[in-house]
Parts: structure tokens; sequence; C-alpha cells
């Protein structure tokens, strides 16, 4: 079973990805949404490690245990989810319809605002609270 | 040679009711209805709890429309199964993200997932952009999906 180290390391990982993308935000706005909600996954794993609080093996469980255990990240984690979900599995090829791809549900110039900072920033922050000083100090977050 | 005749709507379509102030089912699909709730208590293990089932589920769709009709950004709201457990898709008017849909969904899902008399029930929410039902049908389970209603003649008691 992954430490809580592990789970830093993988969302250091995340972070390393999630500052190359970020560089030119208008090439792939779907990974910029879904790294983060993965480096938002691994933050929130690395809590339940932290807080011998059970691993989860899928998104639902994960989702249901942060609602009931983390509510305050949970607020900001399932928005996360659901961004990224759009991107990774809503396509349209109907033109009738005024969603077709990604950049119409959030435009990439809007995905580090939104994305980044309102969603993943606070999570960070909601979640060094309960962390060991060890993987704290670990941990790369979001600048301001 | 014999003709097969039947409706097989992939989407039950359920109404609010004025006389009852609550959600009601229409009669043409009552047995469907059934089947479905069924269904789901399969999905969830907890077949063997059906009243209890029926009682908390009848609790969790009507709040799920009632938050709907708070709002007057939704264009159609599901209510489906995924990985065993209930997945509550909103789908917007706006296609755009917006942060105080999303955190008034997020306050509906957490405090759904925290009350007790719900305890049964697994339930997840996602708001979608408005897309093609070919492309919103990859959230929709066709077998499991519950249409509800985001229009009514009357107001339902907050």
């Amino acid at each position: 079973m992954a430490t809580e180290a592990d789970h830093i390391a993988l969302a250091n990982k995340n972070h390393e990805a999630l500052t190359r993308l970020a560089e030119n935000p208008e090439l792939f706005p779907e990974w910029i949404t879904t790294v983060a909600f993965y480096k938002a996954l691994q933050i929130v794993e690395a809590v339940f490690a932290n807080q011998r609080i059970k691993s989860c093996a899928n998104h639902t469980d994960r989702l249901d245990s942060i609602k009931v255990r983390l509510p305050e990240i949970a607020k900001h984690y399932r928005p996360l989810w659901a961004a990224s979900t759009v991107a990774r599995y809503l396509y349209d090829n109907d033109q009738k319809t005024p969603y077709s791809k990604f950049t119409d549900y959030l435009p990439s110039e809007k995905v580090i605002s939104k994305i980044v900072e309102k969603r993943l920033r606070p999570i960070e922050q909601l979640a060094v609270g309960r962390l060991s000083d060890g993987a704290k100090e670990a941990l790369q977050r979001i600048s301001s | 040679m014999s003709v097969v005749d039947y409706d097989d709507p992939q989407y039950l379509e359920l109404e609010w009711s004025e006389e009852s102030d609550q959600l009601s089912v229409p009669h043409a699909v009552v047995d469907r209805y059934e089947i479905r709730k069924r269904r789901y208590a399969r999905a969830l293990q907890i077949a063997e709890r059906l009243e209890e089932f029926d009682e908390q589920f009848s609790v969790l769709i009507n709040a799920l429309v009632r938050w709907m009709h708070k709002r007057s950004d939704i264009a159609g709201g599901y209510l489906t199964m995924r990985d065993g457990s209930f997945l509550f898709a909103v789908v917007r008017t706006a296609c755009e993200y917006d942060e105080e849909f999303e955190d008034s969904l997020s306050d509906l899902d957490i405090k759904l997932a925290n009350d007790g008399d719900l305890n049964l029930l697994k339930v997840d929410a996602i708001g979608l952009p408005p897309a093609s039902d070919a492309a919103l049908s990859s959230f929709l389970d066709p077998d499991n999906t519950l249409k509800l209603p985001t229009s009514w003649r009357q107001k339902p008691t907050i």
C-alpha cells in the first residue's frame, strides 16, 4: 500500500507536468484540467494515508469518502473531478449543439484561473494542515 | 407474422404532481420504474432492504428536483448509475463552466452524502454542458436512467 510520501511524490510528478502544460495553456487545456485533478487525488490520498483513512480504489469510493471526511476539500475536489471528466469523456461532433469541444466549456485562457487557482490551490491549502511535517515540506504547491 | 409493438423508453421520464406536491411516476412507465428501482437496489447490494431503499430513494429524487427548481440555468436532470452508485447528471443551459453553479452542486452533493436518512444511497453529482443526446449518452446508462422534471406548473414547496 502506498505511503503518504509515495502519494506526495506522485503529486509532485503531476505538479511538474502541470507546470510544463501551463506554459502554453492553449495547447492542452484538457490535460491541464486532468493533471490538476490527478494531483489533487494524490494529495487527498496522502491525507488519507497520514490520517489512517482507508485508501480508495476508485473515483466513486474516493469522492464518497472525501465528502464525509473532508467536506471542505470536497467542495473543490468535486468540481475538479467533474471538469476532468468532461475533459476526458465529452466530445460532440453534432455542430447544432452549443458544446462540441472542451474549450467551449473551459476556454484555454481561463483554465489556469478557474481550475488551477480556484480549485487545486484551495485543496492544497486545506490539505497541508492534515499532512505530516515532512509531507508538508515535500509537497510542491501552486505559487501565487 | 407478429409484430412486437411496445414502447422502450430509454430514459424514464418522471413528472411533478401538483396534487401531491411531489414527484410522480406516469402511469405508462410505473412497471418499468419499479423494475429499475429493484435494479438500483441490486447494484447497491441492498436488495434485501427494498422497503428502506424505496423510502430513501423517494427522499433523494425529491431533493434533487427541489434543488433543480431553485435554479434557472438547468436544461435537464438525470439520475443514472455508474460504478455501483448513483450519478446525478445536470445538463446546464449555458456551455461555459460556472463557479457558482459548481459550488451549489457541491453543497448539495456534500449534504446528501452526510444525510443520515440517506445512508443506503451513494450519489455523485456532475454538471454537464449542453451537448447532443448522443454525446451525453456516454454518461447515461440507457437501462438505468431516470429523467427528472425540469418544469412544472406549480412550484414545489421548498
